[in-house]
């Protein structure tokens, strides 16, 4: 309905006193305040964070360590069936540990995904997820069981160092950033905290040293 | 929905005497009283504060190039930008998208705007199955009830009521045992859920904020059931207003913080998602149709007055939840979609003001929430002008207008209000000497029926003001 779109930005100018190609001025900001404590390290406050969001977390030294580790996480959670596998990490040696691998995005029935984050808030706790075909975001939310391979040096201090680290806002923004921040949870149930609502009840963190 | 806030005061009165309301209720107090630990423990929550403030003015001063900015760059994404004027137009772009769609059913994630445009009844009459996704939205479906809190719609219903509504709705479904735990509860409305959402052709949900420099929408849960809805069905549908446009991810950034400290204490919620538009070559996930429909509905005429601050809203629902009036009375009594102060501010400007006068009337201006809100609404002083609205359009109730003009005429006659003042101070000191306290006061018995007041002492305000500036000439000489 373009004449709505016409109707509406004329409105809006009518009540701004503003034409169409009136100046703008300058955004008021050039840097943003974020989340922060100074004074901490970024690593010594992520895993702080990662207390209270209730989030789990293992350091290997290698990635190739990953699937072992992997496998060791199921034996522990008594976990069964294929695991979805993210195609940015379909290269590790998973035939060693005879899990069956499925790689590509999770469906209805895989009890795990394993993804790759592209970077980590300290402040937040948060994990950033660039949603691609090398990794699908359904991994992120289908699987109660949520495993991402994060590299230490990914690690940022705060949200806003995130940003520029992004494709140029020209380019798009990929089809989704996800930032996770804790289990999928609910309150809605008679005011109880609940994870697992209807993405994972457990994220764990394979940190790469 | 329906507008009923013009029965808000007997809405009110059977809430406060409902008890599981009010065990629900009370349940809320505590968590926003959790909620402002959270936030008064973060070191730099006033200069965020500030600066989002700051950022949102900026852009509301030129919402109509953020807007074209953002549909610019939407496009550019791939997605369909629709506008739409009254929440009627909204209803016709959301149904013809999903009838192109052949859509058999939708599932949806909570959007308030979609409460606004009244999605679902439009939905309904076009013969489309929904299913409510966030499990808030999810009981209330069950239950055939709005919501009645902006973040939690269902924190009116006592666990209690949740077991009775699952065993009643499920049962056809199969199950004979009475669920009574929580996690049980919810793991089969998840199982329940999941198949939905493979099965649908739409998926519907909000925005929090829209970003003009990408073109993409920011979706925030703690479930993730929005983030499922906008990634399994083919096609996505989100519904925004035109408000809810920022410059930039950075400065959406500052606001996201901030809503997630302000609505639940957390420095950002579970899932905080960034969509642009629809999936790209060799993705496995995602939508192949994106579209955004932006409303108005009365958001550009509050731009041109004394609401425009009233647009910075991010929906974190601390005002209600400080509320002393909301907190006791619940969101439905206000018989809208936007309860609390927020909603007495929103309501009147998105409906009418005829028939929500009750709304600004039910404030105490104790000024809680315009100190709890992360956007520094001036939430009473917006009840004020309202106030004055309804004087100017003789919208007061007569006893009001019959009580203020009665007053007015003593103020504007300084012997007499003396006189008449200093007689009733008299009475109240004898009647209340023995107690130094009165139990019962003519005109003001719901005033006195909660709590004594005190007899007046010694003299009146006046005659202490005349003494001191008395006292104070004396001084100067
Ligand atoms: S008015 Fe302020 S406190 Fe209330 S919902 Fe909006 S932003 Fe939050």
């Amino acid at each position: 309905m373009s004449s709505s779109r016409q109707a509406i930005l004329s409105d809006v100018r009518k009540a701004l006193g503003r034409e169409a190609h009136s100046v703008i001025e300058p955004h008021p900001f050039k840097e943003r305040i974020a989340l922060s404590q100074a004074g901490i390290d970024p690593y010594q406050q992520f895993l702080a964070r990662l207390e209270v969001t209730g989030v789990t977390l293992e350091a290997l030294a290698d990635i190739s360590q990953v699937p072992e580790a992997v496998a060791a996480f199921c034996t522990r959670h008594q976990l069964h069936g294929p695991l979805a596998v993210a195609p940015a990490l379909a290269s590790l040696p998973w035939q060693q540990t005879g899990l069956q691998t499925d790689v590509g995005t999770a469906q209805g029935h895989h009890p795990i995904g394993v993804a790759q984050a592209f970077a980590g808030i300290a402040a937040t706790g948060s994990l950033v997820m660039l949603a691609n075909a090398d990794n699908p975001a359904g991994l992120n939310f289908l699987p109660e069981y949520h495993l991402v391979v994060l590299d230490k040096s990914r690690l940022l201090g705060q949200l806003d160092q995130l940003w520029p680290l992004l494709s140029h806002p020209d380019e798009g923004t990929a089809q989704a950033v996800q930032l996770i921040t804790g289990p999928s949870s609910t309150a809605d149930i008679g005011g109880q905290l609940l994870y697992g609502a209807h993405g994972p009840r457990a994220v764990h963190i394979l940190l790469i040293d | 929905m329906q507008l009923s806030s013009a029965n808000f005061k007997s809405a009110a009165r059977a809430a406060l005497h409902e008890p599981n309301l009010q065990a629900a209720m009370a349940e809320n107090r505590n968590f926003a009283a959790h909620v402002r630990v959270q936030v008064d423990g973060t070191a730099n929550f006033q200069g965020l504060r500030a600066q989002a403030k700051a950022i949102k003015d900026h852009t509301l001063a030129h919402l109509d190039h953020y807007l074209e900015r953002y549909e610019a760059a939407a496009i550019k994404q791939g997605t369909q930008v629709h506008w739409a004027q009254t929440p009627e137009q909204a209803q016709q772009i959301v149904v013809d998208i999903c009838r192109q769609a052949s859509a058999r059913s939708v599932i949806k994630g909570k959007t308030m705007i979609g409460e606004e445009m009244g999605i679902n009844d439009a939905l309904a009459r076009a013969g489309i199955e929904r299913y409510e996704t966030d499990l808030g939205e999810y009981i209330l479906q069950l239950a055939d009830e709005p919501p009645s809190h902006i973040n939690g719609p269902a924190i009116h219903k006592t666990l209690e009521q949740v077991q009775d509504l699952f065993h009643e709705h499920h049962k056809d479904l199969g199950r004979e045992s009475f669920l009574h735990e929580p996690a049980e509860l919810l793991a089969e409305a998840r199982r329940l859920l999941r198949k939905r959402f493979f099965e649908a052709e739409v998926g519907i949900t909000g925005a929090n904020f829209l970003i003009a420099e990408d073109g993409s929408h920011v979706l925030v849960t703690n479930e993730g059931n929005g983030d499922l809805t906008s990634l399994l069905p083919k096609v996505r549908i989100v519904l925004a207003s035109i408000e809810k446009v920022l410059p930039s991810r950075a400065d959406a950034g500052v606001h996201l913080q901030l809503l997630a400290l302000s609505a639940t204490g957390q420095p950002l919620t579970s899932y905080t998602s960034l969509y642009g538009g629809t999936k790209n070559a060799g993705e496995l996930d995602g939508a192949e149709q994106c579209h955004v429909v932006l409303l108005d509905n009365g958001r550009s005429e509050m731009l041109a007055g004394e609401f425009r601050p009233m647009l910075r809203c991010i929906r974190c629902a601390a005002c209600m939840d400080n509320c002393p009036v909301y907190n006791w009375v619940g969101g439905h009594a206000y018989g809208w979609i936007y309860p609390g102060p927020m909603g007495s501010i929103w309501t009147p400007q998105l409906t009418n003001l005829e028939q929500t006068v009750d709304l600004p009337n039910a404030c105490t201006l104790n000024g809680r929430c315009a100190e709890v809100c992360p956007m520094q609404i001036p939430l009473p002083d917006m009840m004020r002008v309202l106030r004055s609205q309804h004087w100017q359009q003789q919208l007061t109730a007569t006893t009001t207008r019959w009580g203020i003009g009665l007053w007015a005429a003593l103020a504007s006659r300084p012997r007499l209000y003396r006189l008449l003042t200093a007689m009733a101070a008299r009475t109240m000191a004898w009647a209340g000497s023995k107690r130094g306290r009165l139990s019962r006061l003519p005109l003001a018995r719901g005033w006195t029926e909660q709590r004594d007041m005190p007899a007046p002492q010694g003299a009146t305000f006046q005659q202490l003001w005349q003494q001191r500036q008395a006292d104070k000439n004396g001084s100067e000489q």
